[in-house]
């Protein structure tokens, strides 16, 4: 279960994610293009209205400054009167201006040696006459040649923003008038151009001095905010560009701030107009957190849709899976129940054609496993039948060749007793003739007697009869036995016998008498089958731990043919066979004798080139 | 089905998440500020017979900055004899009002004293007293540094109330000075006043006579022949805050015209006034409480001052005493009354 559950998850989780990343990006993307266009739109609009109310501030200070300098010119008019009734008219129509004006707190007319001849005020008694020069003064030498003046601001009794303005009397030899302006009215204008709710206005004059701000502490102490970024721009640059005249200042605690400036251009006064960028972009806010809630509100429905969607897709999968695994295990009759007619439906009705062509093919091969086992089985049977027959056969077999080499024995041992009598004379002289045949029965005989010898000791050995008499024993001394044995009938054929042992070789374990055996069948052989003139050669080496006892011959080599049969019973080569010696059970012996003692036999040989046998023995057999 | 299922899930985040957005641009329109404690500020006045106009102003002005008197604020306003301002200011401070407003000097130097025995002083702004430096309210104006602060009007115009008076009556050669010797005031007025009288175009002649009670005032108004003075002028601002009507009275029966410190009275009979005007003074008051309230300490708050005077004439009255007001003065007042 474990094996189906964990492809399907991974795979629900791969779609979940792929569509869910694709929609949280497509979301952020719009979202964080929309909020940028939004952000430039909404710094746009603010800016917009900030230098609107700026603007409109900054239009108003100026109307109402050239309202005082109207008043102002109206009041530098030559007097009708001269002397004492002159300064009393002017002083008079200062008066008047103080009932106008409101902002006048003082105005004085110096006359053109710049010696005070009128001050009025509202606040205390007019002097005539005073005399006081202020001809050193920069009011008057600059209102003498620029008809106007504009002072600096400054705070009368240290908390008043006050600036002095003078205008030039008419005419050559003229006098100047000399006021005094209570900037209280700009806080009015500049109040009014506050924008939002923690927006406000303010203004500085032409060193960054304030000349008034909302918080009227802040002007009451003389602050100058030409440290802030905003109006240290503004005072750099007066001619800005008023596209560019919006920036993010920051507002005397440090807070950031959307400014724009107008600058009075008469006065050389800057009016700002900022609102917090925390206020400014409130409604942006509002956007990022809906563009938040967007994006988290469309991931969930990603994440429902696309596991829905997974599912949908991932369960006939996963029933195909389930169906394939269970027919993989042996239930061929499992079908997948899919009802789309989609590519699945397609796939999954393939699949059941597959496992229905799959379970008929199983059954037909079933069918026919079963025929071939059955017959397999009878088969089997009669070979089993036949092995029992042919190993009682082969019992018979090897029983009555016991049986009848004993029972054949018997008769020959009085053919070759009474035959050996006969030769030895012992019953009176034999002629020629006669001893000739005695000589045949004898050597027929012996023959006969070897090879009922040779037939025993096989039957012996294939009825598992033999037992070997293991004891250490001189191999090396068995083969000189071996040659002394074939020298007498090789020195008779003219055939050299040579016997090279290397000087490891010596004493084995084994049946020193079936070795004898096998050395001289192998010797007699070399002998019987090398022409006159030949040479058999017998070595012994030691190698790899086993003892290796090789006869090579000289004689006419066996035809591959022939090679196949060479060591089965009564079998002999043409060549043999042309000799009429031997039994046919010599190599067929020689090789179960070997193989009893857990050696190995076998030959090298090429018609006409002669035969090498070797035999192996363990050196130290078990 | 199964779409419907898939259908009906979608239509139901759908919904859930309109219902998010409503809740969140509800809540963010919605006003978060729970209700707070109701602040408490003890106002106190001395001069029983008028209320100065810087309290309906200041009130106003309050109301705009969002403080309305009974919902978050309880304006506790107190109108006294001049005997009582001590102990009007101990039970202010006894009752731990939040910030108290005096009106003029009086009640501001009882406040002071009330105040200034306290380990905590309750913060004071005051408004309108003669001179805050001078008379140890503040150790400068743009750095109070202790529990008071406040607006003040022009200083004193004495001189220029003379002035106008004579512009006005060009007649006017004896003034009827008014003084009250138990008034600290009139000690610092009456130099500048004798100063002012002897600088003018035409030099005044004065009758000065000392009064502090409303009796005192009756005994010198009668005491008066016609001829013996052309004008009446009350000097003493204690004189002025306790017995304007009453001088205004006498005056009109002794066919003298009577200078006023502020319209109010010209509106009653008084031939012109020309002071403070208390309106814009009350308004930047409120300014002064609101920043108070908000926790601003009264030393950092720079004091202002708040220049304005105002001029009226009452033509009737003029009229009445066969008084040709001089064109030029009736264009330069701010209120004339006919």
């Amino acid at each position: 279960m474990e094996a189906t559950a964990r492809p399907h998850r991974r795979l629900i989780w791969k779609y979940t994610t792929v569509v869910v990343a694709l929609v949280a990006a497509a979301i952020v993307s719009v979202g964080l293009t929309e909020l940028y266009f939004s952000y430039q739109d909404s710094k746009r609009a603010l800016t917009r209205v900030e230098r609107d109310k700026a603007y409109s501030a900054a239009a108003s200070i100026e109307q109402q400054m050239q309202d005082v300098v109207r008043e102002l010119e109206a009041a530098a008019q030559p007097t009708a009167e001269t002397g004492m009734a002159g300064l009393a008219e002017r002083n008079q129509e200062f008066r008047s201006v103080f009932g106008r004006e409101k902002l006048v707190s003082q105005l004085s007319y110096l006359d053109a040696a710049g010696e005070e001849r009128v001050r009025a005020s509202p606040l205390e008694i007019d002097r005539i006459d005073s005399g006081i020069d202020f001809s050193r003064s920069a009011k008057f030498i600059r209102a003498r040649t620029e008809q106007r003046y504009f002072g600096r601001v400054y705070f009368q009794h240290g908390s008043q923003p006050h600036i002095t303005v003078a205008v030039a009397e008419p005419g050559a030899g003229g006098g100047v008038v000399v006021a005094e302006i209570d900037l209280t009215f700009v806080r009015q204008v500049v109040d009014r151009a506050r924008i939002g709710t923690a927006g406000y206005g303010y203004a500085v004059d032409s060193r960054g001095e304030l000349i008034t701000h909302p918080n009227i502490n802040l002007v009451l102490r003389h602050t100058n905010f030409a440290s802030l970024p905003q109006v240290r721009a503004a005072l750099r640059a007066p001619a800005q560009d008023p596209a560019e005249a919006a920036t993010i200042g920051r507002d005397q605690d440090g807070t950031k701030v959307l400014s724009a400036f107008q600058t009075i251009e008469s006065l050389g006064w800057h009016v700002f107009v900022e609102e917090p960028l925390s206020e400014a972009f409130a409604p942006l806010e509002a956007a990022i957190w809906r563009t938040a809630l967007l994006l988290v509100a469309f991931l969930v429905l990603a994440i429902a849709t696309s596991v829905l969607l997974a599912r949908r897709l991932v369960r006939p999968i996963e029933s195909i899976q389930t169906a394939a695994a269970k027919i993989g295990s042996g239930a061929l009759n499992q079908r997948i129940e899919i009802a789309s007619h989609d590519e699945l439906g397609a796939l999954a009705e393939e699949f059941n054609r597959m496992a229905a062509r799959l379970q008929e093919s199983y059954a037909s091969l079933e069918q026919k496993v079963e025929e071939r086992t059955r017959e397999l089985a009878t088969a089997l049977g009669e070979l089993d039948k036949k092995g029992r027959e042919l190993e009682a056969a082969s019992l018979h077999k090897s029983e009555f060749l016991a049986n009848m080499s004993h029972e054949l024995r018997t008769p020959l041992n009085a053919i070759l007793g009474f035959s050996q009598v006969l030769r030895e004379r012992l019953f009176g002289e034999l002629n020629e003739k006669q001893e000739s045949y005695v000589d045949d029965i004898l050597s027929s005989g012996n023959h006969l007697l070897s090879l009922i010898n040779d037939v025993l000791d096989l039957s012996k050995v294939e009825a598992g009869e033999v037992e070997l008499e293991v004891a250490p024993f001189s191999l090396r001394e068995s083969l000189e036995r071996g040659v002394v044995m074939v020298r007498e009938r090789a020195l008779k054929d003219g055939v050299q016998v040579a016997l090279a042992a290397a000087p490891d070789v010596d004493i084995v374990t084994g049946d020193e008498r079936r070795i004898r055996q096998v050395i001289f069948n192998l010797l007699s052989n070399a002998v019987k089958f090398t022409p006159a003139g030949g040479v058999v050669d017998v070595r012994a080496t030691q190698v790899d731990g086993e003892v290796r006892v090789s006869v090579a011959d000289t004689g006419p080599g066996i035809a591959p043919e022939d090679h196949e049969r060479i060591f089965e019973e009564f079998q002999q080569t043409d060549a043999g066979v042309a000799h009429g010696e031997g039994t046919g059970l010599g190599l067929a012996l020689s090789k179960r004798l070997v193989q009893l003692h857990g050696g190995r036999i076998w030959f090298d040989s090429e018609l006409g080139k002669g035969s090498t046998f070797v035999f192996t023995l363990p050196a130290r057999p078990a | 089905m199964r779409m419907l299922l898939i259908g009906g899930a979608v239509g139901v985040l759908v919904v859930s998440i309109l219902a998010v957005f409503l809740i969140a641009s509800e809540g963010s329109n919605g006003d978060s500020s729970a209700a707070q404690s109701v602040r408490r500020v003890g106002l106190m006045h001395v001069g029983t017979d008028h209320v100065p106009p810087s309290w309906p102003s200041l009130k106003a002005r309050l109301e705009e900055l969002g403080w309305a008197d009974g919902r978050n604020i309880k304006l506790i306003w107190r109108n006294l004899e001049p005997n009582a301002a001590e102990a009007q200011a101990s039970a202010f401070v006894f009752q731990r009002v939040d910030v108290i407003v005096a009106f003029e000097d009086k009640s501001i130097s009882a406040a002071q004293e009330a105040t200034a025995r306290t380990r905590d002083p309750i913060p004071i702004v005051f408004l309108h007293p003669s001179d805050p430096v001078r008379d140890g309210l503040v150790e400068s104006l743009s750095r109070p540094g202790r529990n008071l602060t406040g607006v003040y009007g022009p200083r004193d115009v004495v001189a220029k109330q003379l002035e106008l008076y004579q512009l006005l009556v060009p007649r006017l050669r004896r003034v009827l000075t008014l003084v009250d010797p138990e008034d600290p005031a009139t000690e610092r007025l009456l130099p500048q006043y004798r100063a002012a009288a002897a600088r003018l175009a035409r030099p005044l002649e004065l009758d000065i006579r000392a009064a502090s009670s409303a009796q005192e005032l009756r005994r010198i108004f009668r005491s008066l022949r016609p001829g013996d003075v052309d004008g009446a002028f009350l000097l003493s601002p204690s004189l002025r805050l306790n017995h304007s009507a009453l001088t205004i009275r006498l005056a009109e029966r002794a066919r003298l015209p009577v200078q006023a410190h502020r319209k109010e009275w010209v509106e009653k009979g008084a031939l012109y006034s020309y002071g403070i005007d208390l309106d814009p003074i009350g308004r930047a008051g409120a300014r002064y409480v609101d920043s108070v309230l908000r926790g601003t300490s009264p030393g950092e708050l720079a004091v202002e001052e708040v220049p304005t005077v105002e001029f009226a004439i009452n033509l009737e009255t003029a009229a009445r005493l066969g008084i040709k007001v001089p064109q030029e003065m009736i264009i330069r007042a701010d209120e004339v009354y006919r």
